[in-house]
């Protein structure tokens, strides 16, 4: 396989060979890289082949395939990142890294859906993060060679052959459970009412009362594909319920179903030999967190664990992985 | 299959009725979802139209896929 993680030294080599590369590490690793043809976030949590793991001193590398016929590389803005589809090849994928708590990425969640040619062709990728214990010292960041931002997203437009086809997949562990349905009055990323079965209720009372667990999501069922907007808190000084990702007026949400065993769970829906057919992938933090995957395998599954994962729009507490396929 | 007109009847249908499809490709059931998202909020006919037109642009730009393919079936039969 192309992914894998290596120290500092063996991807600086890389680098210099002149292959196109992207990258994932901690920001202590990544800014000791040069100029290249290579994009990259910042995070220190991975999947590796031995498991859930922390590390500052090695970068996870995603190497792209030998037959990609054109690789543009782009940064945006806040301006510009509504040209992302726009800008795709005609046949490939786009793959994106934006820096987590930025104003880029705030835009990008609650806007994405509105682009021009929104979901036209495949866009892949994640949210940039960093320790969890460092977030008061550094922020996340995205790397475009060997400049770094914490305001700008950067993207690999890559083109394929026409006999191959970019296939985004996601697995959820995550299913709408049994319980009320809940709607929202306005797009956004927080909320102080809702509507439960119809009818407003207070959110953060309607949560307390009914002794929601957070850690659970409210998943959308979109034709199947189960769409996850995680909490990130309850705002009781303001009477207010946060997410991680926005929420939609009009979406139909309910709050997920209990998982016992995350790794059991996880285990259960990925195909034998997944691995082995993945151009790229990644698993969100709070799955990392609340299922403690440090040290867990998964189905020999590597990639960065992210502060959000995109397939075509934003996604929370989600595997997402990219195939190629030949057709 | 070929790519049906715009004013074929599917394409509304498709946006407007929240029907049981069960499609293959993930792009579809992404697009598909926040179409009928958009006009379920504001359902005018000049959103409809609008939905119609992007639903047929993605359909027309991704024909090659044979997952696409059969979605396409899935909606017109």
């Amino acid at each position: 396989m192309k992914r894998n993680m290596f120290d500092v030294t063996a991807v600086e080599q890389m680098v210099r060979s002149g292959e196109p590369l992207i990258l994932a590490g901690d920001e202590k690793v990544l800014s000791k890289l040069p100029s290249g043809k290579w994009i990259g976030g910042t995070i220190p949590y991975f999947i590796t082949n031995d498991g859930g793991a922390f590390s500052q001193d090695k970068i996870y590398v995603t190497r792209l395939p030998e037959y990609v016929k054109d690789i543009e590389a782009k940064t945006y803005d806040i301006n510009t990142i509504d040209q992302i589809y726009k800008d795709a090849p005609s046949n490939g994928f786009s793959f994106i890294i934006l820096p987590g708590f930025s104003e880029i990425h705030e835009a990008f969640a609650l806007k994405s859906p509105s682009y021009d040619d929104f979901a036209s062709t495949p866009l892949v990728g994640w949210i940039s993060g960093c320790s969890l214990d460092e977030m008061s010292a550094t922020c996340p960041k995205t790397y475009y060679s060997a400049n770094n931002y914490n305001d700008k997203a950067v993207v690999f437009h890559i083109e394929l052959p026409v006999n191959k086809i970019a296939d985004l997949h996601i697995i959820n562990i995550f299913q709408q459970g049994d319980g009320d349905t809940i709607e929202f009055p306005a797009d956004g990323f927080s909320s102080t009412k809702a509507l439960v079965n119809g009818k407003e209720v207070d959110f953060v009372k309607y949560i307390q009362d009914n002794n929601i667990d957070i850690k659970l999501p409210l998943v959308a069922d979109i034709f199947g594909a189960m769409i996850n907007t995680s909490f990130r808190e309850i705002n009781e000084a303001e009477n207010r319920v946060d997410f991680y990702a926005p929420i939609f007026h009009g979406q139909k949400y309910k709050i997920a179903k209990p998982v016992e065993d995350y790794v059991n769970a996880f285990e259960s829906m990925v195909p034998d030999n997944l691995e082995n057919i993945i151009t790229f992938s990644c698993n969100c933090i709070l799955n990392y967190l609340y299922a403690d995957l440090q040290g867990k395998k998964l189905k020999g599954i590597t990639g960065p664990i992210t502060f959000g994962e995109i397939t075509y729009q934003l996604l929370n507490q989600t595997m997402v992985y990219l195939e190629i396929i030949d057709i | 299959m070929l790519i049906p007109d715009k004013n074929s009847a599917g394409w509304k249908n498709a946006i407007c009725k929240e029907g049981n499809y069960q499609f293959e490709f993930l792009g579809t059931k992404i697009i598909l979802g926040r179409l009928g998202l958009k006009y379920r909020v504001n359902h005018t006919p000049q959103i409809l139209n609008e939905c119609v037109n992007e639903l047929w642009d993605f359909f027309n730009k991704n024909s090659n896929i044979p997952k696409v393919q059969n979605d396409l079936k899935k909606l017109f039969g």
